[in-house]
């Protein structure tokens, strides 16, 4: 019974470890590379998970081919925003910390607008669908396919995302960037492109991770915050310049969630703020995260 | 000794910004820092006035340690700074910022409002900026507004001042004013501690020269030894 | 500290504030009941947003707690409302709101800014679900129920907090520790290097804005009458406020005053006219401001004066040279020409007879 028990809560942790690390890997990259603070993370999320589900109730769309769709679809959004709007901002403030609070602020807009633009479309109700549902035996227990398959999912681009942010030049280069913006910006030739390609990618992450928890979650637009304020805490876990902290902090961090859960369900946000205050009483600057001086 | 540093490192993720340096200034001194980019000058600086914590080492300021201490409560003790890039409150005016110094760095003084005004003043006129406190710091120019920062330190009544790299941008003229007015305020009886690539104004204003090198103190002496010296020589090969 | 002697200087815009406050008191007299509940509400925003504004609005820290702050106000209220007289109530709120910035300040001011707008972000909801929780496990309410004490009292109420908010904005403002935030929201390691002590004096001013909040919030949960945690902690209120302080400006006085009025008649119009849109518009008009208004409405109202002013001055100085030019240069010739025509019409008539 008791390995039961324990096995569950790992695998509820690594399929929520997974999508957390998704989020919180978009986040740092839009936050990391652009110095964008894009609360509206969490409702580009939602709109990925509705779509997946309109695509697959109304029209028959498997998730699996959604994915195809929605993540160019949103990094394509994702880059038209940074290019047109953050950038404007970005040439318009006079240093890192007035851009950190414009930005905000226009994410705070662009929050608003988005959610309002789901209620329209999907209102306010909860909705979910069923996909794969049968269930596979693992060590006599019982789980739905699709919550591994979303396990898979997020696991495979986790580690295919860790592979390409260590080896590869670009990948490096997103590192670098993330480490030390005024740095990349010497270094790189076309900033613009950069920073709007990042931005597209935490998009695409985000539309992405979407997908996968409409695969498992009760979807609502108003929940959105909820997944935003996780990004923040494992990004801030992980360490605000470390993209592979925020890969790691995920899967950590949902691990904790999931044993939470196990305790009381609707502790699971004060968990995480507790987190957050021991991580800002002694290192604000995360697990993995350097002392960062002055931007 | 009016600062003495020992033993002062500061590693920032394996990398050694300051690695074990032993520094002095004596009181009513004129102390260069000189050496290549990048050989941790600014970051000593940045130690010696609180903005960051040495991992190693002790700092005292007048026989007390101030290591760790933050930037106000080192300011409240005597020692004020300029920065590299110079960090004025570019949309207040020259004025506001002077007096914003005056206001906060003297914690012991109850000064009023007109008291306060008068003595901006006198500070501004003392260094020419009289004409120009009404604008916006944004609005001066370089050479300006960098003395403007020295004149926002002289307001927190100062026994040493941290010069970062004044002399540099300015013109021949302005160079000659420049050096004027610091040998002035070690008349004054400020101590002065100045990083400065510009050798004309090392060269003639510094009782003592030290020089970094990586992190560390490679030499120190008069200007005539630090120029004589082959270790300073190979390092400086071509500037 | 050191508080300057301002009255003098400032005693112009300090008798516009007081006028209005003494005009604001002869309210409940003077208007309807609808009115009243409408100016409650204008009032209401104002205090959130002056308040915001005190610290927010110098420094980039951007706070988006004022939804926690402001509940906290709420949910006591409606809590103690049974044991405690309202004025009690407010003090007790006050305080509470008073320790959760300082307590917030505390964790957060020491770091960069990014970390405090980030806790801001989540602690209304985190608050919402400890209340919540509490609720449900140990007290076994859902929502509380507060009597009402009349629409002239909570407006009595309310216009007392906004006067004193009010006040202690433009006096914040004018004496050496507005100063010092300014300073520290233009460069605060200049700041620190100068004397001041950064971090303190960033926490006591987030804390010391919370009260105001806190005490708002005790007095509408009797105008609301029914609070539940949903209801006590709406994040709308913490990006309201924001919205409004932006839209105002938040360099002077007048910018979080005029925006939060004009932004809450503006909202009660869109939610009667576009329930389902109002915050899409709500969301695109911050985007607009940030990108085309960003000193705010009354910078820019400031900024078009002047073309004004100017473009008036030009049109004056035209108008004048075009006078000289023609006393000068074209009336002579004018009148020689008349003249001239005048002496041949003449000849013509007499050569004619």
């Amino acid at each position: 019974m008791m390995i039961h028990n324990l096995l569950d809560i790992l695998i509820t942790g690594l399929i929520l470890g997974g999508i957390y690390a998704l989020i919180a890997v978009g986040l740092s990259l839009q936050y990391g590379v652009g110095r964008v603070l894009n609360i509206a993370h969490g409702e580009f999320i939602m709109v990925g998970a509705l779509t997946t589900y309109s695509l697959y109730t109304v029209f028959g769309v498997s998730p699996l081919v959604a994915i195809a769709v929605i993540t160019p679809a949103l990094f394509v959004i994702g880059y038209l925003l940074d290019r047109t709007l953050y950038n404007y901002l970005r040439k318009k403030s006079p240093n890192a910390d007035a851009f950190s609070a414009t930005s905000l602020l226009a994410s705070f807009g662009l929050l608003f607008v988005v959610q309002n633009l789901m209620l329209l479309i999907w209102g306010a109700n909860l909705k979910s669908y069923s996909y794969l549902n049968t269930s596979v035996s693992i060590f006599g227990a019982l789980y739905g396919f699709n919550r591994l398959l979303a396990l898979g999912v997020a696991v495979g681009v986790s580690i295919v995302f860790y592979i390409f942010i260590r080896s590869t030049r670009l990948g490096k280069a997103i590192r670098a960037a993330a480490e030390n913006p005024t740095m990349a910006q010497v270094m790189t030739v076309n900033v613009k492109q950069v920073l709007a390609i990042c931005f597209g990618l935490g998009a695409a992450l985000a539309g992405l991770a979407g997908i996968l928890y409409s695969l498992i979650f009760e979807l609502q637009p108003s929940k959105g915050i909820e997944l935003t304020i996780i990004a923040i805490v494992v990004v801030v876990f992980g360490g605000l310049g470390s993209i592979t902290g925020s890969l790691i902090g995920g899967f950590l961090l949902g691990l904790v969630t999931s044993i939470v859960n196990f305790i009381d369900p609707s502790l699971s946000l004060v968990a995480f703020y507790l987190i957050f205050i021991l991580l800002l009483l002694f290192k604000p600057s995360g697990i993995l995260g350097r002392q960062i001086h002055a931007d | 000794m009016m600062l003495e540093g020992t033993n002062v490192t500061h590693s920032f993720g394996g990398l050694m910004a300051v690695d074990g340096a032993d520094f002095h200034v004596d009181q009513g001194q004129i102390v260069g820092l000189i050496g290549p980019n990048g050989a941790g000058k600014t970051t000593l600086f940045n130690i010696v006035s609180g903005a960051i914590k040495p991992t190693h080492g002790t700092i005292k300021f007048k026989g007390e340690d101030i290591t760790g201490l933050k930037p106000h409560q080192i300011c409240r003790r005597g020692m004020a700074r300029t920065f590299q890039t110079v960090k004025l409150f570019a949309n207040m005016t020259a004025f506001e910022n002077v007096r914003l110094a005056l206001l906060f760095g003297n914690p012991d003084r109850k000064i009023d409002r007109r008291q306060a005004e008068r003595e901006v003043n006198q500070l501004m006129a003392s260094m020419g900026l009289l004409s120009e406190r009404n604008k916006p710091v944004k609005d001066l120019s370089l050479a300006t507004q960098k003395r403007l920062e020295i004149a926002r330190a002289l307001a927190t009544k100062p026994d040493m001042l941290l010069l970062d790299e004044v002399m540099s941008g300015l013109t021949q003229k302005e160079l000659n004013q420049a050096m004027q007015f610091i040998r002035q305020l070690r008349e004054r009886g400020i101590t002065i501690f100045m990083i400065e690539h510009v050798m004309q104004a090392i060269m003639g204003m510094c009782d003592r020269i030290i020089v970094f090198h990586y992190g560390s103190k490679i030499m120190e002496g008069t200007p005539q030894e630090v120029v004589n010296d082959p270790t300073v020589n190979s390092i400086y090969l071509g500037k | 500290m050191l508080i300057s002697t301002i009255l003098y200087e400032r005693k112009f815009a300090l008798t516009i504030i007081i006028a209005s406050i003494v005009a604001l008191a002869f309210a409940p007299a003077l208007l309807a009941e609808y009115t009243l509940i409408k100016l409650i509400t204008i009032l209401m925003y104002t205090i959130l947003t002056v308040s915001w504004t005190i610290f927010s609005g110098s420094t980039n820290y951007i706070s988006l707690a004022t939804a926690a702050l402001f509940g906290i106000g709420v949910y006591l209220s409606a809590v103690l409302n049974n044991s405690l007289p309202l004025p009690v109530i407010i003090l007790i709120s006050g305080l509470a709101s008073f320790i959760l910035a300082f307590l917030i300040g505390t964790l957060t001011l020491r770091l960069k800014g990014v970390y405090f707008i980030l806790f801001t972000l989540g602690v209304t909801a985190l608050i919402r679900n400890v209340v919540q929780w509490w609720e449900t496990h140990f007290t076994h309410t859902v929502g509380r129920h507060v009597p009402g004490v009349g629409n002239e009292i909570v407006y009595g109420y309310i216009l007392a907090i906004f006067s004193i908010t009010l006040l202690a904005s433009f006096f914040l403002r004018h004496s050496s520790i507005g100063m010092a935030l300014q300073g520290i929201g233009e460069n605060d390691e200049a700041a620190e290097h100068i004397g001041i002590n950064v971090t303190r004096i960033k926490i006591l001013t987030f804390a010391c804005s919370a009260i105001f909040m806190g005490a708002a919030g005790a007095v509408m949960a009797s105008r609301w009458r029914y609070v539940d945690p949903g209801i006590a902690f709406d994040p709308l209120l913490s990006f309201l406020p924001v919205l409004m302080a932006i839209f105002g400006g938040t360099s002077r006085l007048e910018g979080p005053i005029i925006g939060a009025t004009i932004f809450t008649l503006l909202r009660e119009f869109l939610i009667t006219k576009y329930p389902y849109l109002y915050m899409l518009l709500m969301g695109l008009s911050l985007i607009a401001i940030i990108l085309y208004l960003p000193g705010g409405l009354v910078v820019q109202a400031i900024r078009w004066w002047i073309w004004l002013k100017i473009q008036w001055a030009k049109t004056k100085f035209q108008w004048q040279m075009l006078k000289s030019r023609w006393r000068e240069e074209w009336r002579p010739k004018v009148s020689m020409w008349l003249a001239q025509w005048w002496l041949r019409v003449q000849w013509r008539l007499g050569r004619k007879r």
